[in-house]
């Protein structure tokens, strides 16, 4: 199996090897860069670290992970059902599962690639004083949220196949835009909390924010922790996800 | 239905239903074929899709059972490892090549990367798509898409190639070609299902038959066997000349004739016949009578594509097949 959702991931990446894909890898580094650069030029030179580490936070991990998983890891089963190919891999004794794997792989490559690169610019391009800190823990926040949302996507992607970018897009306001601010136990259950708290503990803003004072934004739990809670969300929605590509029947084709 | 019980069943259907909500997409099939080569012919939406789409565990049945070479594909893939399918859909990945989206399906059987990209380039090759695979698959005509999908169906060597309207938009020299392709893999000693709605592309593979309609197997077995089956079917037989008022009326008498119509102004007589022979005798002597001209007759030709639209016929609830 593993040989085979290597193929998935070699003939993925061939495919990902257009113009217009690697413009959007391009624009999605570029962007959130250009952002921090004109913000950086705009802003009084009094601005505190925290808000600089913060305004990354959002611009690469929160926003920018996002954007890429929503292109790759909510169209998994769409789009082959929509080129009309989820026949031929649902015609492999393994073809479901190996490919719902290998395209998480390739989401989680694809988004992580760009969001690493996009950290660097970032940070040595906004107000954050530790460059290479910051750089860091945007990147390593970044992996983090890139192997979280894409097993999260994937199962959007499992269930809402028709729609599902629109669903992953409300799912993504509503639950980890807004429920991971509201201040009650409820933003514990969010990848976005677990982010934040991953992010302040490789940052400075740990040391300049007290958790008691804002216990809502970011947990105490340490990394080992919060990565233990990542990991096990992931790998038991990454786990449904592959149970119902496998088991589900998705349309093939119009009868002859 | 029981086709071929020489060997073990290739495919095996127990009271196999499917439902799409409340429409019957196939309904109470039962089937055990041997190992050969069938064609699953049936119109357009008469089921074939669904009925490739259950013996390939794409789709579970609703009720009943399938089984194909003992196992059960919705249940265990295992068994796809030795069928190829070749679907109608076209194949949408625009900007990779035959070779690399073969390479890739093979390698989901779990070859590896040499063994999958050397079973690609033979499949390719068979299918005489060798100096086309490098291309992109947006710049193929369909033929050569249609012979790619041929390709990833065959390069994992499987036992039983199915293909699902595989002569949709070729032209007559790859008509040609995949025919000869076919009846080699039938040669071979390898099983085969094709299913069309064209009856003579079949008929240049295979004499074995499953008749679908309206979500029914309505006969399976050769050509001899079909038109056994129809044998004492009412037939419909159409005359042209003069006197035919006279004709009707002699005719009326007879216990094998089940109805008559006159059409055109009166110059054509449709008779509804259950027993063929007896009725030409009959005619031959009634041809003799004072003021009967019969200029022509028209009746089945005894085709198997006669046979077939016979039992559609009977199938839809007519009484009698109609020849124009």
């Amino acid at each position: 199996m593993f040989e085979a959702i290597i193929h998935v991931i070699r003939f993925e990446l061939i495919r990902t090897m257009t113009v217009a894909r690697v413009m959007i890898w391009i624009a999605f580094c570029c962007f959130p860069a250009l952002l921090a650069a004109a913000l950086n030029y705009q802003a009084p030179d009094d601005v505190p670290q925290e808000i600089w580490i913060f305004i990354c936070y959002l611009l690469v991990p929160q926003i920018g992970s996002m954007l890429g998983l929503l292109l790759w890891a909510t169209s998994a089963v769409g789009s082959e059902i929509e080129a009309q190919t989820w026949i031929h891999l649902s015609m492999r004794p393994r073809g479901r599962i190996t490919l719902a794997l290998g395209k998480y792989i390739v989401a989680v490559l694809w988004t992580a690639s760009y969001c690493i690169v996009s950290s660097v610019l970032v940070s040595f391009l906004s107000g954050i004083e530790d460059k290479v800190e910051g750089a860091f823990a945007l990147a390593a926040t970044s992996l983090c949220a890139a192997i979280a949302y894409a097993a999260i996507y994937l199962l959007i992607g499992a269930v809402f196949f028709r729609r599902a970018t629109i669903v992953a897009v409300i799912f993504s306001l509503v639950i980890e835009g807004l429920g991971a601010w509201i201040p009650a136990t409820i933003n514990q259950f969010t990848i976005s909390y677990r982010l934040r708290t991953l992010m302040t503990e490789w940052s400075d803003m740990g040391q300049i924010i007290n958790h008691r004072d804002v216990p809502f934004l970011f947990g105490d739990e340490g990394v080992f922790f919060t990565m233990l809670i990542i990991v096990s969300y992931t790998v038991i929605v990454l786990g449904i996800a592959c149970y119902l590509i496998t088991k589900r029947e998705y349309p093939v084709q119009s009868d002859t | 239905m029981n086709t071929q019980n020489s060997h073990a069943s290739i495919l095996e259907l127990v009271h196999v239903s499917r439902f799409y909500g409340t429409v019957i997409g196939l309904g109470d099939a039962n089937l055990d074929l041997a190992p050969g080569a069938y064609g699953l012919v049936g119109p357009n939406g008469s089921g074939k899709t669904t009925f490739i789409n259950l013996i390939t565990g794409v789709l579970a049945p609703s009720i009943g059972d399938v089984q194909v070479f003992g196992q059960n594909p919705h249940q265990d893939r295992s068994v796809l490892s030795r069928i190829g399918l070749c679907p109608a859909s076209d194949i949408l990945y625009p900007n990779v090549s035959a070779l690399q989206w073969v390479e890739y399906l093979t390698g989901l059987h779990g070859f590896t990367r040499q063994e999958a990209y050397e079973r690609a380039v033979k499949a390719l090759t068979q299918v005489g798509m060798e100096p086309n695979m490098h291309r992109p698959i947006g710049s193929y005509s369909l033929g050569m898409r249609q012979r790619s999908k041929l390709a990833q169906a065959i390069a994992h060597d499987p036992e039983l190639l199915i293909l699902d309207e595989p002569f949709n938009g070729l032209d007559p020299i790859a008509r040609h070609e995949l025919t000869e392709f076919l009846n080699n893999w039938v040669d071979q000693g390898k099983s085969l299902i094709l299913a069309s709605h064209i009856l003579h592309e079949v008929e240049a593979i295979t004499t074995s038959f499953l008749l679908i309609h309206g979500g029914r197997i309505l006969a399976s077995g050769d050509a001899t066997e079909v038109r056994a089956m129809l044998r004492g079917f009412p037939v419909e037989v159409k005359i042209s000349g003069q006197g035919l008022s006279i004709l009707a009326e002699a005719l009326s008498q007879e216990a094998w004739i089940r109805g008559m119509d006159f059409n055109d102004n009166g110059n054509t007589l449709q008779v509804r016949v259950k027993d063929k022979g007896a009725f030409q005798a009959r005619l031959l002597e009634l041809s003799r009578l004072e003021g009967v001209v019969i200029s022509s007759l028209e009746s089945p030709d005894g085709s198997l594509e006669s046979a077939f639209d016979l039992l559609l016929s009977v199938h839809r609830g007519q009484e009698a097949i109609e020849y124009q």
